[in-house]
């Protein structure tokens, strides 16, 4: 059997798709890609079990076949080549491909298409459509908050909470945690909670586009459709923590300051705070900011005072926070004016930007310190 | 000036504190479960009984010359070792506890030979153990200094200052009885024909550098009498807590191996508690017995993160059993177990949690009430129940001494 195509075309295809294979892997035909010929389409595939890339090329051929072709190289093979049409030879008496180009003659082995992993099917399946470029600040705007816990991988993915209205995508490691509100109309409310591979994949994929996605899920798996592009991806199972729950209604001290003058204060104090707590203490007295950190370890200490574009409504507080986790929020929100919401040195922290119509809410859970 | 006292033969000295009768005898004591010897009393050493040997490999030796031997009594050793550094204590302004039978003193004050003999004098009429002192610019050259004073028996005491004495020194110190140089580094400067600590410290550094690691320039330093180790008053906590044992018999049933991990992990959030401090990472490791070579060998480890650091033993101990849960294998003998507790942060360094539903003001109290239980009524006396119900680990201690200072019905009674 035989197909013809363009070498930069399937190049790019292959690239696009090369992101979910792990080098490495249990099973070695992870590290290939499926090639499936069916009437003058070639559909390319990828997988690591869990999350499955998928692209389509037409070509000229006219039989059904499928092959899995090792991954590193293909992609390096194909590199060498300018753009030409090559054709590729399948000889399944001999489990090779021949590839003809303009100028020679190739032949590698492949494995058998049937043996690469089957694609998930969804059943009683629900989609939403959004915005890529919406549902990209969406899951830029949270997925560094979730964490990396073996023993609650709930908590490793990123949390989309689909109501009629709007839809709340949430990350959180236990520390911090990040609710990004986007309106969006839904039939129904649903909730499912995405892995971070794929999403990281489609982070990079995205980012110059601004058509619609479509996310198909059902109990188990959710499937991105983007152009030519399908992305699988199982799902995290298990319930997720009830975040709602955990945001403070009734942090009564509040602080307006400039994200810029506070990252700026805490990049200066964070290099000569203790390595292993990054613990930096905020002394809040009228609208003033003490911003202060101690490493008794190597005898170094840092303080910085933020006293103007700051407002304060509260009591005199004292509290003390990881500075890392802290940068890492303050980092992520897009406006400058932030709302900082305290109660006291021992309730979480909640952070908003003030002209975000409530869009994002990040939340930190302070460090504990004894006067 | 820094100094090591180092105690003699520790574990031996200890056995002979409350039996003055073994006095000049020889004597040995085992390691966990009998298995090899640990301590030797010079007596032993004499006779040719090797550190590290199998017992079972010098049973007609021992026999033979009547060699007393006893299975190690933490409990005995650890009270004495409390009382020599108490007494060390009082006497100079610093000390760092380096293990049992170590430690370093502080003699940037002032130093000479009768304040050392002094100290020494005093720990032995107070304790009963017998130390040896050396006294150098470094900590490295400190047990340089200590290796010698163990060879003049009368005085017991070295002072290394001078740097003449230094290079004659290292000139006859072999470089495997370096402090930080173990066996892999001695072989490897061993072929490069480097066999004293002289012709180390003579070395150029770059060289060096690029042939070991910085350790090997750090100890290339304080062999010329600059500090890269400096004094530590043991303020600090310490950064991570290890219980680990190999049984007396192999196991395979999870249940049995449960009782163990949940033993050890109780025994690590004690010791967290008395430093008063808290753990955010649990790590549990199994070994099978590696010197049989016949069966297939399994060494799984795991690491788990708590979402707030804990010293609680229902805590530790739930989450030693989660990670037993995910390593074991019942495909396998077990031949030895270990927790570690690390990532310790005193309590102004919690990093609360958002989802944590424990009432920890309650249950610090529950912890407190626990170790004041056990405290008075014995080790283990209130546990939990994944403990098990036995009263101690199935571990062999055939020859054990009586706990003298640390069980009232040890305590010695004299008939007048």
């Amino acid at each position: 059997m035989k197909f013809i195509v363009s070498s930069q075309s399937l190049l790019r295809s292959l690239q696009l798709i090369s992101g979910v294979i792990s080098p490495n892997n249990a099973l070695p035909i992870l590290e290939n890609f499926l090639f499936e010929i069916d009437n003058g389409k070639l559909t390319l595939k990828s997988t690591d079990l869990d999350c499955t890339m998928e692209t389509h090329i037409k070509i000229e051929s006219d039989e059904n076949y499928s092959v899995a072709v090792d991954a590193k190289m293909i992609l390096e093979f194909l590199k060498a080549f300018p753009e030409q049409p090559l054709t590729f030879l399948i000889d399944s008496t001999k489990n090779i491909i021949k590839v003809h180009s303009e100028d020679g003659e190739y032949s590698f082995t492949y494995f058998d298409g049937n043996e690469f992993p089957k694609t998930p099917l969804l059943s009683e399946e629900k989609t939403i459509k959004i915005n890529s470029q919406t549902f990209l600040e969406s899951i830029n705007q949270t997925i560094f908050a979730a964490g990396n816990d073996e023993l609650r991988p709930v908590m490793s993915g990123v949390y989309c909470d689909i109501s009629s209205s709007n839809i709340n995508f949430v990350a959180t490691d236990a520390h911090k945690l990040i609710r990004h509100k986007i309106n969006e109309n839904s039939n129904e409310t649903n909730s499912f909670i995405l892995p971070k591979k794929p999403l990281n994949i489609i982070k990079n994929i995205f980012s110059e586009s601004s058509e619609d996605i479509e996310i198909s899920y059902d109990s188990s798996n959710a499937i991105f459709s983007f152009k030519d592009l399908v992305i699988y991806c199982r799902l995290v199972e298990g319930s997720y923590p009830n975040y709602e729950q955990v945001i403070p209604k009734d942090n009564s001290n509040e602080l307006i300051i400039s994200k810029k003058n506070l990252i700026s204060a805490l990049k200066k104090v964070m290099p000569l705070s203790n390595k292993s707590t990054n613990q930096v203490v905020f002394e809040i007295k009228g609208n003033s900011l003490n911003i202060s950190t101690i490493d008794s370890d190597v005898n170094s200490s840092a303080m910085s005072n933020i006293n103007s574009d700051i407002k304060y409504n509260g009591e005199d507080l004292k509290i003390a926070f990881n500075g890392k986790f802290l940068l890492e929020i303050l980092q992520s929100l897009k406006y400058n004016e932030l709302s900082i919401k305290l109660k006291t040195p021992a309730k979480a922290v909640t952070i908003e930007p003030n002209n975000d119509e409530n869009k994002t809410l990040a939340l930190i859970m302070p460090i504990m310190i004894t006067d | 000036m820094i100094g090591l006292a180092d105690c003699n033969n520790f574990y031996a000295s200890c056995e002979r504190v409350f039996k003055p009768s073994l006095n000049n005898k020889p004597v040995v004591v085992l390691s966990n479960n009998d298995g090899c010897i640990i301590a030797r009393s010079n007596e032993s050493k004499r006779l040719g009984i090797k550190m590290g040997e199998p017992v079972f490999k010098v049973k007609n030796l021992i026999k033979e010359n009547n060699v007393r031997v006893f299975s190690t009594n933490f409990s005995l050793y650890g009270d004495l070792s409390k009382r020599v550094m108490t007494t060390l204590k009082s006497e100079v302004s610093s000390v760092e506890v380096y293990s049992i039978d170590e430690a370093f003193l502080d003699f940037s004050d002032h130093l000479n030979l009768d304040r050392l003999i002094y100290i020494r004098s005093k720990v032995k009429k107070w304790t009963g153990i017998p130390i040896s002192i050396g006294v150098a610019p470094t900590k490295t050259l400190a047990k340089v200094a200590n290796y010698l004073a163990k060879k003049h028996k009368e005085k017991g005491v070295f002072i290394l200052d001078d740097d003449d004495l230094i290079k004659k020194v290292l000139k006859d110190f072999s470089v495997q009885d370096l402090w930080g140089v173990g066996r892999r580094y001695s072989r490897k400067l061993n072929q490069l024909n480097i066999h004293n600590a002289l012709q180390l410290r003579n070395l150029d550094t770059d060289w060096l550098r690029k042939k070991f690691s910085i350790n090997m320039v750090r100890l290339q330093k304080e062999l010329k009498g600059e500090v890269s180790y400096s004094f530590d008053s043991n303020d600090s906590i310490r950064k991570s807590i290890c219980t680990s044992r190999s049984f007396a018999k192999e196991v395979r049933e999870f249940n049995t191996l449960k009782e163990y991990v949940s033993n050890f992990a109780v025994n690590c959030a004690s010791k967290l508690r008395k430093q008063k401090s808290y753990c955010s990472k649990l790590s549990l490791f199994l070994m099978t017995n590696r010197f049989k070579s016949n069966v297939k060998q399994y060494y799984p480890s795991i690491t788990l993160d708590f979402l707030t650091p804990t010293n609680d033993n229902l805590e530790i101990v739930t989450m030693a059993n989660k990670a037993l849960k995910r390593i074991y294998s019942s495909n396998f003998i077990y031949k030895k177990a270990g927790v570690v507790l690390h990532n310790t942060v005193l309590k102004e360094d919690i990093q609360m949690s958002l989802f944590d539903q424990i009432d920890r003001k309650k249950r610090a109290k529950l912890m407190c009430s626990i170790d004041y239980l056990n405290n008075i009524l014995g080790k283990n006396k209130v546990r939990v129940a994944s403990q098990g119900l036995k009263e101690n680990l199935d571990f062999k201690r055939n020859n054990l001494s009586p706990s003298y200072t640390t069980k009232y019905s040890d305590i010695l009674t004299i008939k007048i």
